[in-house]
């Protein structure tokens, strides 16, 4: 993706609008003094984060032929950003087609044995529980606390790839239960640091997350077309 | 190019990261290495506020027209970035094409207020490039200067090579191409600015000198280049209506200050407000077309896909045609969800029937500047705005559903007295009694009543004015916190030291050349900024060079003085400034230019404005 990982989720929805827009697009708005059109992305991601597999709702005032309308926005697009394929539905929301998310974390420079780096992934996702740190406010103050999100990662597999390690991980990824992949990057690195110093000097900043794809509540592939309402 | 690599880390790092990458809808990226010249924009502030700057967008576009020129942007980087950027070695680079400002034919830096001095000297050293240019040799870029501050240029004599007097259009691109042949020809930097100050509206600081009297005001200047004007005369568009039209715009990312397209109506204005420099170094007033503007509008919203326009001089409702620039607007874009904002907007009975007209404008806050807090003091400024018109302007308002409300006041101005102050309080107070008496208010009731520092600014009727001194200004913040006391009312005010430091530089002359770089040495940067504004560093360079801070800013200068600016030539003459100072004594006021001319000049030695007789 390039520098477009560094831009924030509603910047990114103003981008599209505004792409949309210059393509000769009208989006539908709504609200009465301030209106805003009808577009959202699914499962916001953090800032920096790559991704292969992100839902992009939005209304059109008309109705248009996908891929005409797929292939003008892409031509406007920047360089790092794309869509994929589209279709015409009726669903209300995406959001709620969507169950998990699918992430890679990718260590440059991390230089260890495969074999000891996979025994030390397996012993930190096979704990019995996987504490992150969180923050309460209390007025201005910040109240640091601890919550175990064991339950919400799913797989996980490590694996080389040329000189890079990696970690596949797929986790829950639903309203109410969504486990942000950065949060838990620290918390495994602190906890890996114990085992092998390595990894006291990876800076959680320089490691790629990159989603790979996300899966309805049946962890199968998404496909828009056969979305519908229950 | 700067190392990429180094840079991708460190965007992880910082807060806001498209601040810095460049890319945007509508940047245009040339060859670097295959461009005659190549010129880098650099806005002394950060990404945010330069990227609403509407002069960068129009040099940028107008620059980039021409093949053979280059123009890229680079704003200054906030702490976080900066000392990233300081730990990995790398160098300030442009956004377009990632190269290291040090590779630059020329660094073109706008001045838009005195407290982005400092961070130009901290683009410059991040940039690797010395800081005086008198120290500077051949392979360091040409450090050029414009903008509005750049009217008195001599407390930044040292820093820039140049200086370009006025409107950017066409002398820009007259000093690009000179630029273009000299660098054909192999001319030496010296070769290059002895032809280039002959260039009307270009200063060349390093031609000239000053000598000063016992007293520290200037003597007189002296010239080293024979050819070398002795006044340098601004430049005006003078055909604006014909001018280079902005049809598109950089689309940033993330939200700057405004998100849409800016379309200019028309230049300067003519209320003669005795304190305001705009007012003066503008003039004369030259309009846009209708037709022109709309045309303009829809190309930029095609180009952009914004779906706001913002209408930009110094007083919308003063544009000639301004209810059928409107109606045309609401005829042409209402029914694709396009807004427009009118700042400026003057709410007189003109200026609500426009308002009436744009029904779907959301009630957000209007803001009032009366300046002063009594009759007798708007007069002195000739700030023509009366206890009526706010009394109509703003029952009007609460009718339609207003129900916040900003009010901008000043303390330090001439002949201002404790009663004048109180008046703050008194019209703010109005304010609040005429929205509970109105019976068809609506909302909740929210006054903001900010107070800012006069700073005497040079080519205004109070240019000899004496500023306040520091304990004056809080004697007076003080008094004002004593006798607000009201709940509905938010009374805030500015810290009186940046506007001392405003005020010297202001109308500094060159030896505060010397303070300036030292403050910069010993830590001052984003002093715009209050969190890191230090006053403590600036009177210490003071006092290291000998430089009394008083002398620059509470000191009343005699008519007959010889002014550190006087060698620019705004078309504005100083008889007529002379005369508006006495006006102001008398507490007279002199009548918007529309309704008659007072001679100031511009007509005579410039061009005629569209008031003009």
């Amino acid at each position: 993706m390039g520098y477009i990982r560094l831009i924030g989720h509603l910047n990114l929805l103003n981008l599209f609008a505004r792409s949309i827009k210059r393509c000769g697009y009208e989006l539908q708005y709504y609200g009465k003094y301030n209106p805003k059109p009808k577009i959202s992305i699914s499962n916001p991601l953090s800032l920096g984060y790559e991704s292969l597999c992100e839902f992009l709702q939005l209304e059109l005032k008309e109705k248009v032929q996908t891929d005409e309308f797929i292939e003008n926005v892409n031509e406007d697009l920047p360089q790092g950003l794309k869509i994929l394929e589209g279709a015409l539905t009726d669903i209300k929301s995406l959001q709620k087609h969507i169950g998990y998310s699918e992430f890679l974390y990718i260590f440059p420079g991390l230089k260890l044995q495969f074999n000891d780096f996979e025994i030390i992934v397996r012993s930190f996702f096979e704990k019995e529980k996987i504490y992150i740190a969180r923050y309460r406010k209390m007025g201005k103050k910040k109240i640091p606390y601890e919550i175990d999100v064991k339950p919400l990662i799913c797989n996980y597999r490590a694996v080389s790839q040329g000189s890079n390690l990696q970690v596949y991980l797929t986790l829950t990824s639903e309203e109410g239960a969504y486990l942000n992949p950065g949060a838990l990057l620290r918390s495994f690195l602190k906890d890996a640091g114990k085992d092998d110093t390595k990894f006291n000097d990876v800076d959680p900043d320089f490691v790629h997350i990159l989603r790979i794809n996300q899966y309805d509540h049946q962890m199968k592939e998404i496909r828009i077309c056969d979305l519908k309402d229950r | 190019m700067i190392d990429q690599n180094k840079l991708y880390k460190i965007l992880n790092k910082v807060d806001k990261p498209a601040r810095y990458i460049g890319l945007e809808k509508n940047a245009i990226v040339k060859d670097f290495d295959n461009t005659d010249v190549n010129f880098c924009f650099c806005f002394p502030d950060v990404y945010e506020v330069g990227m609403s700057h509407l002069g960068m967008q129009i040099l940028y576009f107008l620059t980039n027209s021409y093949d053979y020129f280059n123009c890229e942007r680079a704003f200054a980087p906030w702490v976080d970035m900066e000392n990233l950027m300081r730990q990995e070695n790398i160098s300030l680079y442009s956004l377009e094409n990632k190269r290291p400002l040090k590779e630059f034919d020329i660094l073109g830096f706008t001045l838009q207020y005195e407290l982005s001095y400092t961070n130009i000297l901290n683009m410059l050293d991040l940039s690797g490039v010395e800081k005086r240019a008198s120290r500077r040799s051949e392979k360091d870029p040409l450090i050029i200067a414009g903008g509005s501050c750049g009217y008195n240029p001599e407390p930044l004599y040292d820093i820039f090579d140049l200086f370009i007097m006025g409107e950017g259009e066409e002398v820009n691109i007259e000093l690009l191409n000179l630029y273009r042949k000299s660098k054909k020809l192999g001319d030496s930097k010296d070769d290059f600015l002895k032809k280039a100050c002959k260039i009307k509206g270009i200063y060349v600081p390093k031609f000239y000198d000053v000598v000063y009297k016992d007293d520290g005001t200037i003597d007189h200047r002296i010239k080293f280049f024979k050819e070398a004007s002795e006044v340098i005369e601004k430049r005006v568009i003078k055909n604006f209506d014909k001018t280079f039209k902005l049809t598109n715009q950089i689309v940033p990312y993330i939200d700057v200050v405004f998100n849409r397209t800016m379309s200019e109506i028309f230049r300067a204005c003519t209320a003669g407000c005795r304190f305001c420099q705009a007012g003066m170094i503008y003039r004369p007033i030259r309009e846009r077309s209708v037709s022109n503007i709309l045309d303009t509008i829809e190309e930029n919203l095609m180009n952009t896909g914004y779906d706001q326009v913002g209408l930009s001089s110094l007083s919308t409702c003063d544009y000639s045609h301004i209810v059928e620039l409107v109606d045309g607007f609401i005829e042409r874009f209402s029914d694709d969800n396009t807004s427009i904002s009118l700042p400026s907007l003057r709410l007189d009975s003109k200026g609500f029937s426009i308002l009436e007209k744009i029904e779907k404008l959301r009630k957000t806050s209007l803001t009032f500047a009366p300046e002063a807090g009594s009759q007798r003091l708007r007069d002195v400024i000739n700030k023509n705005i009366s206890e009526e018109d706010l009394e109509y302007a703003l029952t009007k308002a609460f009718d339609t559903g207003y129900s916040s409300v900003k009010l901008y006041f000043m303390i330090g101005l001439p002949t201002e007295t404790y009663d004048d102050i109180r008046g703050i309080k008194n019209i703010s107070v109005k304010v609040k009694n005429l929205f509970f008496d109105n019976p068809n208010k609506n909302g909740n009731l929210k006054i903001n009543t900010s107070v800012s520092c006069f700073v005497p600014k040079p080519f205004t009727p109070f240019q000899w004015e004496g500023q306040d001194s520091i304990s004056e200004f809080e004697d007076k913040q003080s008094f004002l916190l004593s006798i607000f006391n009201d709940k509905k009312i938010n009374f805030s005010y500015h810290d009186s030291r940046t506007s001392r430091i405003e005020a010297l530089f202001a109308r500094g002359d060159r030896r505060l050349c010397d303070v300036l770089i030292k403050a910069h040495e010993m830590g001052a940067k984003l002093d715009g900024w209050n969190k890191f504004f230090k006053y403590s560093i600036w009177e210490k360079a003071c006092e290291e060079f000998g430089i009394d801070m008083d002398f620059y800013t509470l000191r009343k200068r005699e008519y007959d003085e010889v002014l550190p600016w006087d060698f620019v030539d705004i078309g504005v003459n100083k008889k007529f400034l002379i005369r508006e100072m006495e006006m102001a004594k008398l507490g007279k006021t002199t009548r918007d230019c529309r309704k008659g001319c007072h001679g100031c000049g511009v007509n005579e030695r410039i061009c005629k404005g569209v008031y003009c007789p």
